[in-house]
């Protein structure tokens, strides 16, 4: 299936976001929405129309939205606030970590179009850093959603979990890995497909370039299992560990620094277990990325299906000829 | 306590003593039998590093027993130098990095309105706190929320740890500051508890705009030879000798 052929509403996975609320605000009374200018851009319009009252926009200011997310919290509110991944994290980033974390408040946060959702308005508004510091953050939750269905579904996991969390909003693949029936449980990965010479380990629009990598290793007769691992913070370290007795060979693939994020936590885990496997995070290089539009720039590093399919295939090559991969 | 510790924040307690008094003794609806009781007043001590003033007004006001206020700043103590609500009964708030507070007390007192509920939110905030952006940001969403049930209460004593506010980075004039962002100022004299509960008394929080108290302290107040020399004062443990002085000239006053 071709975006072109999806749903138009499921064409932006921040519409889940949106969706999610919706629905969650008609069961939960104490459920407030805190945005930074960004009731348009976090797709809560919806949700605004409803319950005006249970919005609140302070303007282009995210260290105070943060302040007041934790204020809102302190007082009993459950608050989801969302703004651009870039701002919201690392603008905020100190109160973040000292008020929502600190406390262990019941604030939710949604980072959107982080990753190369837009890698032509500069690096500016580039966010491949976000998976990194929020994971360092005590009391804090992980989610990276791989599609509309897993993030509608993951802003209601965030929602029922006591604590705050981090929702990570990339841009919507081509097509969803999930449907409708998707339900997400924190701290659980899904194994979509099984194989034994190398484990794809995907997150966000990059789960589904890792099955069409898959489909691409097949014709290589390279057999490849492909998890999709949503929740990066807990880690289904039941799942890793029993991949790791099978398999050697782990390509991790996220639109995000090779330095602290997907790669990093479940290399991290594989260092404490299993320390025999391979981890190849496969992401942006650290560097701050070049301008242009988003399929070309993800050409660029690779973040494709031929290039997992490349990269896995160099892995593999390495590893039986005894190189560094 | 900083006495005993033999380390800690001392001219800032000393600052905002007789608020705190004010506050927890006449004006704060709040239940020490009770420390999270929904309606109660809220209050946030945004420069948390003058918690040593606030433990010892929560112990008194009977909020947990004062002999925990010998363990200041020890081995996974309750009280440690800035406050932690995670720890201690009767804090509504983590404090500690400048410039926090008064985004925290916008959240509770929008909070309180969503619910339509009758508590008032309380904040004391540092004048050279008020170099922080974030600070700017909630003054601006208060006036522009109608937050009438939020009073900020400035400890003016004018010295930062890198000199007098004025040298460091000047604030002044700060009543027409907070009135341009749409606040209601009162000047009161910090160190006069009865004014202070008067001056807080006196404020319609069923109005729309927030209030602003500046008060008129001195660091290190209540002890001259401190004093006198309040920025020698910001963290400093005083010797045996500096503390058979102090204590002699408070219990004569």
């Amino acid at each position: 299936m071709t975006a072109l052929q999806m749903p138009a509403h499921e064409r932006d996975i921040r519409n889940a976001f949106g969706d999610a609320l919706v629905e969650l605000g008609e069961v939960s009374a104490e459920l407030v929405v805190a945005v930074s200018d960004s009731k348009l851009s976090s797709k809560v319009a919806e949700f605004n129309d409803r319950h005006p009252e249970r919005v609140i926009d302070v303007g282009i200011a995210e260290q105070n939205l943060i302040g007041i997310a934790a204020g809102l919290a302190l007082t009993g509110k459950t608050v989801f606030a969302a703004a651009i991944a870039n701002f919201i994290v690392m603008r905020a980033y100190e109160p973040l970590r000292t008020l929502i974390g600190g406390m262990c408040l019941n604030v939710k946060i949604a980072g959107m179009s982080a990753g190369l959702s837009y890698p032509y308005l500069g690096h500016s508004h580039v966010c491949l850093e976000d998976l990194a510091i929020t994971r360092v953050i005590p009391n804090f939750t992980v989610l990276y959603p791989a599609d509309y269905w897993d993030a509608r579904a993951a802003v209601q996991a965030a929602h029922d979990h006591v604590g705050p969390v981090y929702m990570r909003f990339g841009r919507q693949s081509e097509r969803n890995v999930f449907d409708e029936s998707r339900r997400f449980v924190i701290g659980k990965a899904d194994v979509l497909r099984e194989g034994r010479d190398v484990v794809l380990i995907g997150a966000g629009p990059m789960t589904a370039a890792c099955c069409d990598a898959a489909a691409l290793l097949d014709k290589a007769g390279v057999r490849a299992t492909v998890v999709n691992l949503s929740s990066i913070k807990p880690l289904d370290e039941e799942l890793l560990a029993a991949l790791a007795a099978t398999t050697r060979t782990m390509l991790t693939v996220e639109e995000h620094s090779i330095i602290g994020g997907l790669g990093s936590a479940v290399a991290e885990f594989m260092c404490r277990r299993a320390p025999n496997v391979t981890v190849i995070a496969h992401g942006v290089p650290d560097c701050f990325t070049i301008p242009g539009p988003r399929s070309t720039v993800l050409d660029h590093y690779r973040l494709t299906a031929a290039g997992v399919c490349e990269r896995a295939l160099l892995a593999l090559r390495r590893r039986d000829s005894d190189e560094w991969a | 306590m900083v006495k005993c510790a033999g380390e800690g924040h001392i001219g800032s307690p000393m600052s905002i003593v007789e608020i705190l008094v004010a506050l927890y003794f006449a004006v704060l609806k709040v239940r020490p039998e009770n420390p999270e009781w929904a309606d109660r007043d809220r209050f946030v001590l945004s420069k948390g590093h003058g918690c040593g003033a606030l433990y010892a007004v929560l112990a008194r006001r009977g909020f947990f027993p004062t002999a925990w206020l010998s363990t200041f700043l020890q081995h996974d103590t309750v009280l440690p130098g800035h406050p932690d609500r995670q720890r201690l009964p009767g804090l509504d708030a983590s404090t500690g990095s400048l410039g926090h507070g008064l985004s925290l007390a916008v959240g509770m007192a929008m909070a309180a309105r969503i619910d339509r509920r009758p508590f008032r939110v309380y904040t004391v905030l540092g004048d050279g706190e008020l170099n922080e952006g974030m600070i700017w940001e909630a003054a601006l969403a208060a006036s522009h929320f109608d937050l009438g049930n939020l009073v900020a209460i400035i400890d003016h004593n004018g010295v930062q740890i890198d000199g007098p506010t004025s040298a460091v980075m000047s604030t002044d004039p700060l009543d027409d500051k907070w009135r341009s962002f749409g606040w209601r100022t009162i000047a009161v004299d910090g160190h006069d508890v009865e004014a202070l509960r008067d001056t807080m008394a006196s404020i319609n929080t069923a109005a729309a705009r927030p209030t602003v108290i500046l008060a008129a302290t001195r660091k290190a107040h209540g002890v001259s030879f401190m004093e006198a020399c309040g920025l020698d004062w910001h963290y400093r443990s005083p010797t045996e000798d500096e503390f058979e002085r102090a204590f002699a000239e408070l219990a004569a006053t």
